[in-house]
């Protein structure tokens, strides 16, 4: 129990309408006028007539006033907290410990960041190597399977052409000045009249030049059967065949064509039985 | 929401809420009080401006805070006001000094006759009172001095400075009821 008439003489009250207390003041004043309707009344009734203060210089601001005010609300971050009412504070003002705590608080994020790239740099460089690995092991697959598709075509190729029953097969004579150790089957189809060759070994083919494959008939005739170049993997290729031909021959001819085959630019030869 | 009247509760949810018509509310019935604070106490239409933008956004940064059975929501906001534009003229670039005395402003004359009629009513009716307590509320509530400052200077008890104070605004609501 407290003698109110003292408590409200004391000037807490007036010290609490000017927000001049501490919030454990103020909590206690204000514990103390919910206990004490008389304390109550005293505070509500000082409240008012600080607000006949204001009645009594009231002045109306510039119009513009509303406006730059409430666009002023709308842009500003009303989120951020500040202790209010502000209450006023001594003539000396205690210097600020806000630079020192932004000054750690930028160093412990500088750290955090550049500890975080290091990090992720790391890892970047990591994926970087995986990543060429994997270029690499595609890269070797890829050849992988072209190598095999271009045997699986072959031999594809190789099972169409070599017809037992319909073809006659010839391993053509090599001439070594020009041919080295060249193998090279001629496959003729009685029955289709076509004419393959089965390349599995042959010098590759000059610059400006081809093979040609010639038939030489029994009166001597010299018939071109046409043109392929090689380039070091054993092949297959079809020529145009013909009937009356006793002897075939492959030379090396020069890219425009010739009438005659170059005797001395045989490559390969052989005679139907 | 209706614009004339409107309960506190209403208006502190309107101002959450950012409502236009609780603005509108809050500006139209409370910053001609508010701005004559600032403006008797700075003695500068700028800064009574500012005063008055800063009073109304730390009323909306706060409004969560307030709490309506711990006082009117006006005398929340005057001691904002109040507080903010006493930081003005003590902290800020306008800082100036009162001659404690005479109770006269050291200011350079402002020549808005806005102002100048403005303080000739505010004192006219603040004349009314007696000296010391109309010296008192003067020194308290526009030139913002401290209850123990007031105190030291006039060489009175604090006790009694606070006495005064209550009495002159008791006598004050007698005159302007």
């Amino acid at each position: 129990m407290i003698d109110t008439r003292q408590y409200i003489e004391s000037g807490i009250l007036e010290d609490y309408l000017s927000g001049t207390l501490t919030p454990s003041e103020r909590t206690e004043v204000e514990a103390t006028a919910d206990k004490y309707p008389e304390i109550a009344q005293e505070l509500a009734s000082m409240s008012l007539s600080l607000s006949v203060m204001a009645d009594i210089g009231e002045i109306v601001p510039a119009t513009y006033m509303e406006e730059r005010i409430w666009n002023e609300i709308l842009t500003t971050n009303l989120v951020e907290q500040e202790s209010a009412p502000k209450l006023i504070t001594p003539f000396v003002q205690k210097p600020s410990k806000l630079p020192y705590i932004m000054t750690v608080a930028m160093a412990i994020l500088a750290f955090v960041t550049i500890y975080y790239m290091i990090i992720a740099n790391n890892r970047l460089e990591e994926a970087q190597a995986k990543i060429t690995t994997i270029e690499q092991a595609n890269t070797d697959l890829k050849v992988e399977y072209d190598n095999l598709k271009y045997d699986y075509d072959s031999l594809s190729t190789l099972s169409s052409v070599y017809d037992f029953d319909n073809s006659k097969m010839y391993v053509m004579k090599t001439n070594r000045r020009n041919a080295g150790e060249a193998i090279v089957i001629l496959i003729w189809n009685k029955e289709t009249n076509k004419l393959y060759l089965d390349i599995k070994q042959l010098p590759n083919t000059n610059a400006g030049k081809k093979y040609t494959l010639w038939g030489i008939t029994q009166i001597g005739r010299q018939v071109d059967l046409g043109s392929f170049v090689h380039s070091g993997k054993s092949q297959v290729v079809e020529l145009r065949g013909i009937r009356d031909a006793i002897r075939y021959i492959v030379t090396q001819e020069r890219e425009t064509g010739v009438s005659y085959p170059t005797m001395t630019s045989v490559y390969t030869t052989t005679d139907l039985y | 929401m209706q614009i004339n009247t409107i309960d506190t509760t209403e208006l502190v949810e309107g101002l959450i809420n950012k409502d236009r018509k609780a603005y509108d509310y809050l500006y139209d019935n409370y910053s001609s009080k508010l701005y004559g604070i600032a403006l008797h106490i700075t003695q500068k239409r700028d800064i009574a401006e500012d005063v008055l933008q800063e009073t109304f956004i730390k009323v909306y940064k706060h409004i969560d805070k307030y709490d309506e059975s711990r006082g009117t929501f006006f005398t929340w906001m005057l001691n904002i006001c109040r507080n903010g534009a006493i930081d003005k003229i003590r902290y800020g670039k306008e800082s100036r000094k009162i001659q404690f005395d005479s109770l006269l402003v050291d200011i350079e004359t402002d020549e808005n006759p806005e102002i100048k009629r403005a303080n000739a009513e505010l004192w006219e009716v603040l004349d009314k009172l007696e000296d010391d307590h109309k010296e008192i509320l003067k020194l308290s509530y526009y030139y913002g001095y401290a209850h123990g400052e007031i105190s030291e200077k006039l060489g009175i008890p604090l006790g009694t400075v606070k006495s005064k104070i209550r009495i002159a605004l008791r006598e004050l609501r007698k005159i302007y009821p």
